[in-house]
């Protein structure tokens, strides 16, 4: 019995950092791709069909890894790959509210109902 | 004594028969639109079963413009299918509901507190299409924001919304 209450309590353990990064927690059409450039709030984010350009702001949320650790901004660095949850505003610029650092292609978030098309067609 | 026992027992059967009646006169068709009594006490109970602390919670999010885009967004994306992009309930889903979703633009949505809204979309309302959501306490106050914007939703705010989730085709489809 303590076994299984032990095989219980690790399952649970471990299931508990996936749960944590369920791709139903980050809503929003998302931005995908490898930075290209930073400056100051502009992000430069290099996706499938071609560049598309974000602003973070201050309440952006930033994530890092498979696990989605809480990360910062310098965390974004050329090269690197990225996923933007972002959102157009009036203006037609997209501000990111999350940002997540080295998310893996094939990732979860794919199979979301967006994809970078979403948040960089049309509409600008 | 024996007397208001009659009375009371004459009541019940007259009550009773007239619900029965009117059931099977009515059937349980959920295409049918609730009766303004009926209205009136499903939203009695439901301010009855509403706890003080839930109508006078205050929302801690302020409404910027990303918070009020990213709630757009997950409204476009989780209650637009039967709210509908504007809020006001006219889909396929909602327009076959029982009790139909109310016009959330408008009176008496609007009139709610935000605590009231925010438990809403928590909780949802038992014996309607409203589920209860969960969610994270601050997306369900974003979307409590991005209601309380619905009454001031552009053209071009609808349009991200609908380049979501499609719902009024695209726009030369929807001008037809």
């Amino acid at each position: 019995m303590k076994r299984i209450i032990l095989a219980l309590c690790t399952t649970l353990l471990l299931a508990s950092p996936a749960f944590a990064h369920d791709p139903k927690l980050h809503k929003g059409p998302k931005v995908e791709g490898k930075v290209v450039s930073l400056k100051g709030d502009h992000l430069e984010v290099a996706t499938k069909d071609g560049t598309v350009s974000v602003t973070l702001s201050p309440e952006t949320k930033y994530e890092q890894g498979a696990t989605g650790e809480q990360a910062t901004k310098s965390a974004l660095k050329e090269g690197e790959h990225v996923m933007v949850v972002g959102h157009k505003l009036e203006s037609g610029e997209i501000a990111a509210s999350e940002v997540m650092v080295h998310a893996e292609s094939g990732h979860p978030h794919d199979h979301d109902a967006h994809s970078h098309a979403d948040a960089g067609g049309s509409g600008n | 004594m024996r007397r208001s026992w009659a009375i009371l027992t004459v009541i019940i059967i007259v009550l009773a028969g007239s619900g029965v009646l009117y059931l099977r006169v009515h059937g349980l068709s959920a295409r049918a639109k609730p009766t303004a009594l009926e209205e009136w006490l499903a939203r009695r109970v439901r301010d009855l079963a509403t706890p003080t602390s839930v109508r006078t919670a205050t929302n801690p999010i302020r409404p910027t413009e990303l918070v009020l885009a990213e709630a757009r967004d997950h409204f476009a994306d989780h209650c637009a299918v039967c709210h509908g992009n504007r809020g006001d309930g006219k889909t396929m889903l909602g327009e076959g509901m029982y009790p139909p979703p109310p016009d959330l633009g408008r009176e008496p949505t609007q009139s709610l507190t935000d605590g009231e809204i925010m438990n809403i979309i928590r909780n949802g309302i038992r014996f309607t299409g409203m589920p209860g959501f969960g969610g994270s306490d601050e997306d369900n106050w974003k979307l409590t924001l991005f209601i309380r914007h619905l009454p001031k939703l552009s053209d071009r705010e609808r349009a991200f919304m609908n380049e979501i989730n499609n719902l009024e085709g695209k726009p030369n489809e929807a001008d037809h």
